[in-house]
């Protein structure tokens, strides 16, 4: 049942991706309407796959990396939902939507194959659901940042017929920051949680070692950012080093990690 | 009745040109004039058209040619008038609104224009259930001509283009910092667009620093010496440049230490000089995004085609309209029609009544009132019916008057 909840959200997450791309390059229109209702509605469907998930597993579906995977494009559809036309940039569903297919679709083929952890309590709830938050927070940054380059790139080129279709640097470059301050501070808590864990203790683990590197590498872009008040294509490119660090980290193995 | 920019050199122009203040005596003199029932004037710097209702054509015309005529060619008609009836007047109006008649195709100024050259009919009182109608209906076909097809997306002019682009990278223009390179004509013709699109500060810099402080006063903002340029270059958002100097003015090793001073804020430089202001490999700077006034007239020339291509869409949105317009046209003629059916036997039967006044008591005389109104409202229904199914059917209101006559009712104007 879940996995045919999750598996009709990833033909629909490819349909609104097929359908924002067409609209946009094809027929050169910045019409949202039609895509973002299969996205939204690929999403009911993905809520209510992981809801059947939960009940099936008899608990959140966060103890390996398919089901991580699930609910991290989850929270990246819904955060996008919230504040994406708040926020002035729809366009980033351009690049959330097919991300997210593929996430769902790696999530719906290898579900079932994984072994079975013993992780409870509530930290270990706050541990997982706050950095799968961040990492949501922090794919949507990245996303902003690789628009920044496409968006600066068309504008040097003088390739306006598309630059009109995306948001204005400036916006992509103030909603990256935005969603740095979200997703920083859930992966500080997400952070700190795992130390609360029963049996915890500092011991060079890979997977917590580039945790660490990801927090530190955002630090210098809040730095930069706020302290020094560095703008445009460099600041971006610190995102899109530290998105790599995350990506990393989130399949780097760890020895106290089920994945 | 009119002419346009198409029609009429701008000496012409000039000469029946008028301003809002003088639109409603115009009207009023006209209005009085025989077979003149509705009036109302466009007048702008490419048009001047004067939209008439009338029964009388040939009288109405001579009227509005009066408007037209001077004491060099006090008779006939002028070769720049254009001429037209009926539903060509309406397709014309609907085409002036939609922006397709207009110098700059697709341009949004001309709804304005409508618009007022209405308020100012009614504030003449020269309007009537026709203009009343007509005027309105060309606005919301100049909105639906703008919102269902892309004939006015774009910039369609450099001013406009480079406002355009800034807001690509910014957003919009609202609270940035723009400097005016140089005083020149160009410069001076991108302001109004400026201030328009809500920019906090312009700064001016000029070789004559006395030119500068004179384009600042104008504007509302700051000008500052030649020498402080780098200065004024980290602090800005957007710099247009137009100034004549025959070498450039900011190159690349001038630029480099500025943007290193503004901490990879974007930079938009908008060259509209010739010979140019900005070394192009300026462009090569990150965070620098340089336009020179071929790219700005290529986007213009862009916009242009492709409003250009929208127009057959806007016409068929025209000619439909065009077409409901005049629906509502004979249906008013069929309502017409029934009004003069129903008066015609009302007066029959006021005046047989009438002959019984003295004969009959109050009470009879009531009970005969009653009984003819109802035989009337009888007789008449199915007649009444019929026309209002005629008129909804398309039957043109000249058949509808043809049966009218078989009753002996005649429509104004026309004698048995």
């Amino acid at each position: 049942m879940s996995s045919a909840l999750l598996a009709l959200s990833a033909l629909g997450y490819w349909a609104s991706a097929i359908s924002f791309h067409y609209n946009l390059f094809h027929r050169k229109q910045r019409d949202w309407t039609q895509w973002l209702r299969i996205l939204l509605g690929s999403h009911a469907v993905h809520t209510l796959g992981l809801v059947a998930l939960t009940v099936q597993l008899q608990h959140l579906p966060v103890l390996s990396m398919p089901e991580v995977m699930a609910v991290l494009g989850w929270a990246l559809i819904a955060l996008y939902a919230i504040v994406g036309r708040r926020w002035k940039v729809d366009a980033l569903g351009g690049i959330a939507a097919p991300a997210v297919a593929v996430l769902t679709t790696f999530a719906t083929i290898t579900l079932g194959h994984e072994t079975p952890h013993s992780y409870r309590g509530v930290w270990f709830g706050l541990h997982v659901s706050s950095l799968v938050a961040s990492y949501a927070a922090f794919c949507l940054a990245a996303f902003c940042s690789l628009l920044y380059f496409i968006q600066s790139r068309r504008l040097k080129e003088k390739k306006l017929n598309t630059a009109f279709l995306l948001p204005s640097l400036t916006t992509l470059d103030r909603v990256a920051f935005r969603f740095i301050m979200v997703g920083f501070p859930l992966l500080v808590l997400g952070m700190v949680s795992g130390t609360q864990m029963p049996g915890w203790h500092w011991t060079w683990d890979p997977k917590e070692t580039l945790v660490a590197v990801t927090g530190g590498v955002y630090l210098l872009y809040l730095h930069a950012r706020v302290l020094a008040g560095w703008q445009g294509r460099r600041i971006n490119m610190i995102l899109l080093v530290a998105f790599l660090c995350v990506l990393v980290s989130l399949l780097a193995p760890g020895r106290s990690h089920g994945y | 009745m009119g002419f346009n920019q198409k029609t009429a050199s701008v000496e012409v122009r000039e000469r029946f040109t008028y301003s809002d203040d003088q639109v409603p005596s115009v009207l009023q003199r006209l209005h009085g004039n025989q077979g003149v029932e509705e009036i109302a004037l466009i007048s702008t710097c490419n048009r001047t058209e004067v939209y008439a209702v009338t029964q009388e054509p040939s009288l109405c015309r001579g009227s509005l040619l009066s408007l037209f005529s001077n004491a060099e060619n006090n008779s006939g008609h002028p070769d720049f008038l254009y001429l037209e009836n009926d539903l060509q007047a309406v397709k014309h109006l609907f085409e002036v609104s939609s922006g397709l008649d207009s110098l700059v195709l697709g341009e949004n100024q001309i709804l304005g224009q409508v618009r007022t050259a209405f308020s100012l009919a009614q504030e003449a009182k020269t309007t009537g259930p026709v203009l009343e109608k007509l005027f309105p209906w060309a606005l919301r076909v100049g909105k639906m001509a703008r919102s269902q097809t892309r004939i006015c997306q774009g910039a369609a002019s450099v001013a406009a283009a480079a406002v355009e682009l800034s807001q690509m990278i910014f957003d919009d223009l609202k609270g940035r910092r723009v400097l005016l390179l140089g005083a020149g004509k160009m410069t001076q013709a991108s302001l109004g667009l400026l201030k328009n699109a809500g920019v906090e500060q312009i700064r001016v810099v000029n070789r004559t620093l006395a030119r500068a402080e004179e384009l600042a006063a104008r504007c509302g903002g700051q000008a500052s010496p030649f020498e402080d340029l780098d200065k004024a270059l980290a602090d800005v958002d957007v710099l247009i440049a137009s100034t004549g100097a025959p070498h450039f003015v900011v190159d690349k090793a001038r630029l480099a230490p500025v943007m290193h001073q503004r901490r990879g804020r974007p930079l938009l430089l908008v060259d509209i000089a010739v010979p140019r202001d900005i070394e192009p490999s300026c462009q090569d700077l990150d965070n620098v995004y340089l336009y020179n006034i071929d790219d700005l007239q290529g986007v213009v020339a862009e916009n242009l085609a492709r409003r250009q291509k929208e127009v057959q869409k806007v016409l068929q949105i025209v000619d439909a309209e065009c077409q409901e317009f005049s629906r509502y046209l004979d249906s008013r003629k069929a309502n017409q029609a029934i009004r003069m059916l129903r008066e015609s036997f009302e007066e029959v039967r006021q005046s047989e009544l009438m002959k019984h006044r003295g004969s009959l008591t109050h009470e009879e005389m009531d009970r005969l009132e009653s009984f003819s109104n109802v035989l009337l409202n009888k007789l008449l229904h199915h007649p009444m019916i019929q026309l209002k199914k005629m008129s909804a059917a398309g039957v043109p209101p000249e058949e509808l008057e043809r049966a009218l006559e078989i009753l002996g009712i005649f429509p104004r104007g026309k004698h048995e």
